[in-house]
């Protein structure tokens, strides 16, 4: 029922073209962000400059110049908002916001505004660096789209300048030059023109929107100590999470054992203790109740190796990460591929090994359950120079999978961010649905 | 009266498998606490079978089914029973996989009947298999969808099978006669499609092959 394969390098890198499609399919965004940002842009500048050299102007009439000043600190971080939410729609990764802090009374608000640097980085931003850029950007973008268009047309429009461009166009230059009729070949030059620029358009519009980004990152985001702050934050909440689900966990397990092996261990004793007092005068009560006692122990056996078997199944330690992944596959009622990607050798934290079998285990379930899939592949890969391990579940089930709150999914992505990883879900309607996991150690 | 030689790490659990084996009228020739020291007496002692636990010093991990295969391949004459406090499909296959039967792979829970020891010692010892039932129901939860052909009375007649027993164990486990047992296994044979073979031993590994996927 289960196939392993061992392949510690992947073979399948997508082709140029793949990854040419896909730069395409951001394109349309790309350049409809590329002339929003430079229309935001344009009214920036007129209501940054106006409110801010106002507000300066109206300082001897103290707080009244103040509160333009503050009305044109605001009005920039809305605008700055607005870019970075556009800019993150074209697909870039997300630029970390700044700590907008606030201090109690209005003198500490007053403060928290003009200490800010955050503030004064988002004015200056919309003042002048992004107005020049945005001004930049939009003629390029402009400027090879018409290109990639007209030239690429050319044929069909080109009846309509007959005769206009007779001194001056590329025509009459390569006739000049040349002594042919340039009208064709000129037709060809442009052509090729534009299919080079329709060609080259998603790169610029691509770099571009990079360009947007890396000014935005620089400065609308947040700073590093900020960062490194909120980091901190996150993982004392992850493993806060963490200390409390397992607080959860060993109290549930404390009353199992409470409930069932020790209440029949207790109920072990006194069938003995009764055997005992009645072994001389009644042989046979004494047999049945040795038998209730046999049957107790029994009973709490199989009630102890139920507990443990909610911890992690014991070929797990025995064999390691793979040999478990294959003692589960091979109980799945599905056919299910084990992909075995850890170099040989390499021995993997216990730790890290139980959590990917967990993630793993889960994944197979919800595949089967949720997914109605008819083959998974369980990848497992170990990358020991960037001591990144991923697990990946793939199945041909429906798809469709959304991680709702309280369910197996969104477990799963609360104990990937627990250890530190990050999860990923790409479930398209009517599949395939590929669950990874990449974890650190 | 089999001669048999313990490798189990846990005294208590040790002196406790020895007072039932010699209850039952068997020779205990050793008791070890780890499978190297089992395996270095095996020689001399010259056992009908050997008792191992699964998890054994030094690394308390699968030293037993290691230890297994090796006497296997030393001294095939010798039956092995394995015991565990769990059972892994996948530990049973390697152990049959290594040769002709005499092998048993039991919870360690199931010993703690006289019976049922007595039961499975015996019948290693004239060369049998003896699966836990827990065993036979990991495997056959894996090849769901072909049994649904089987009737309920079909499917208990398998897994008795499968766990290594006899023709009339297995009707006396159903309360049934073994004619009706026979013709179960016909039946079962047939919609299978396996052959029939001979041997209760043969026929333990066809039933297990088939329901690993390889028949």
């Amino acid at each position: 029922m289960t196939t392993i394969t061992d392949t510690t390098t992947s073979a399948t890198a997508p082709g140029f073209w793949r990854r040419y499609g896909a730069l395409w399919k951001g394109a349309p965004r790309e350049l409809l962000v590329i002339v929003a940002l430079f229309v935001i842009a344009q009214t920036a500048v007129g209501i940054g400059w106006g409110l801010f050299s106002a507000g300066v102007g109206l300082l001897p009439v103290f707080l009244l110049g103040v509160f333009v000043i503050v009305a044109a600190l605001y009005a920039a971080r809305g605008i700055g908002w607005l870019n970075l939410v556009l800019i993150e729609w074209t697909g870039r990764p997300r630029i970390p916001r700044p700590v907008w802090r606030r201090e109690a009374g209005f003198l500490g608000w007053l403060r928290s505004m003009f200490a800010s640097p955050h503030y004064w980085l988002y004015l200056s931003y919309s003042l002048l660096p992004q107005l020049v850029l945005s001004i930049v950007s939009f003629t390029v973008a402009m400027t090879c789209l018409g290109i990639a268009v007209g030239g690429t047309l050319w044929a069909f429009w080109a009846w309509s300048l007959n005769g206009l461009e007779r001194n001056g166009g590329l025509a009459w230059l390569i006739e000049r030059w040349l002594g042919v009729d340039g009208r064709l070949l000129e037709g060809v030059a442009y052509t090729v023109l534009g299919l080079l620029f329709a060609f080259l358009l998603p790169f610029v519009t691509r770099g571009l929107s990079w360009a947007h980004w890396g000014l935005a990152r620089l400065m609308l985001g947040s700073f590093r100590d900020e960062e490194l702050e909120r980091q901190l934050a996150g993982a004392q909440a992850s493993r806060a999470a963490a200390v409390s689900a397992e607080d959860t966990a060993l109290r549930r397990l404390e009353r199992d054992i409470h409930d069932g092996p020790q209440q029949r261990l207790v109920r072990l004793q006194m069938d003995i203790a009764s055997a005992d007092r009645r072994i001389g005068d009644s042989p046979e009560e004494a047999r049945a109740l040795l038998a209730s006692a046999a049957e107790q122990a029994r009973e709490a056996l199989e009630e102890l190796r139920a507990l443990s078997r909610g911890f992690a199944p014991p070929i797990l330690l025995d064999r390691g990460l793979i040999a478990a992944l294959q003692s589960a596959a091979a109980r799945s009622a599905v056919p299910v591929e084990v992909v075995d990607g850890i170099p040989a050798g390499l021995a993997l934290p216990p730790e890290l090994e139980r959590n990917a079998y967990f993630i793993a285990s889960e994944g197979l379930v919800n595949a089967v359950k949720h997914a109605g899939a008819t083959q998974v592949e369980l990848r497992v890969e170990a990358d020991a120079a960037r001591r990144l391990l991923s697990v990946t579940v793939r199945d041909d089930g429906r798809g469709g999978a959304v991680p709702v709150p309280g369910h197996g999914l969104a477990g799963l992505e609360e104990r990937v961010r627990g250890l530190g990883g990050e999860l990923s879900l790409d479930s398209p309607e009517s599949g395939p649905t590929v669950l990874a996991a990449r974890l650190p150690w | 009266m089999v001669r048999v030689v313990v490798a189990d790490d846990s005294v208590l659990l040790r002196e406790g498998l020895v007072r039932l084996l010699e209850e039952a009228g068997h020779e205990v020739a050793g008791g070890y606490g780890d499978a190297e020291a089992l395996l270095a007496a095996v020689g001399e002692l010259a056992p009908g079978l050997a008792i191992l636990d699964i998890r054994m010093p030094p690394t308390h991990r699968d030293e037993g089914v290691r230890a297994a295969l090796r006497l296997r391949a030393a001294h095939p004459e010798v039956g092995i029973l394995l015991l565990s406090q769990y059972v892994e499909a996948s530990y049973a296959q390697e152990l049959l996989g290594a040769g002709q039967g005499a092998v048993g792979y039991l919870l360690k829970d199931r010993v703690a009947s006289l019976t049922e020891l007595d039961d499975a010692v015996e019948r290693i010892a004239a060369g049998g298999t003896v699966l836990d039932p827990e065993v036979v129901a990991q495997l056959i939860g894996r090849r769901r969808d072909p049994l649904e052909a089987l009737t309920p009375r079909e499917r208990d007649v398998l897994q008795l099978m499968a766990e290594g027993r006899s023709n009339p164990a297995i009707g006396a486990a159903l309360h049934i006669g073994v004619g009706a047992v026979e013709k179960n296994v016909t039946s079962i044979f047939g919609k299978l499609g396996l052959e029939e073979s001979g041997s209760d031993h043969r026929r333990v590994l066809a039933v297990l092959a088939w329901l690993e996927g390889k028949a």
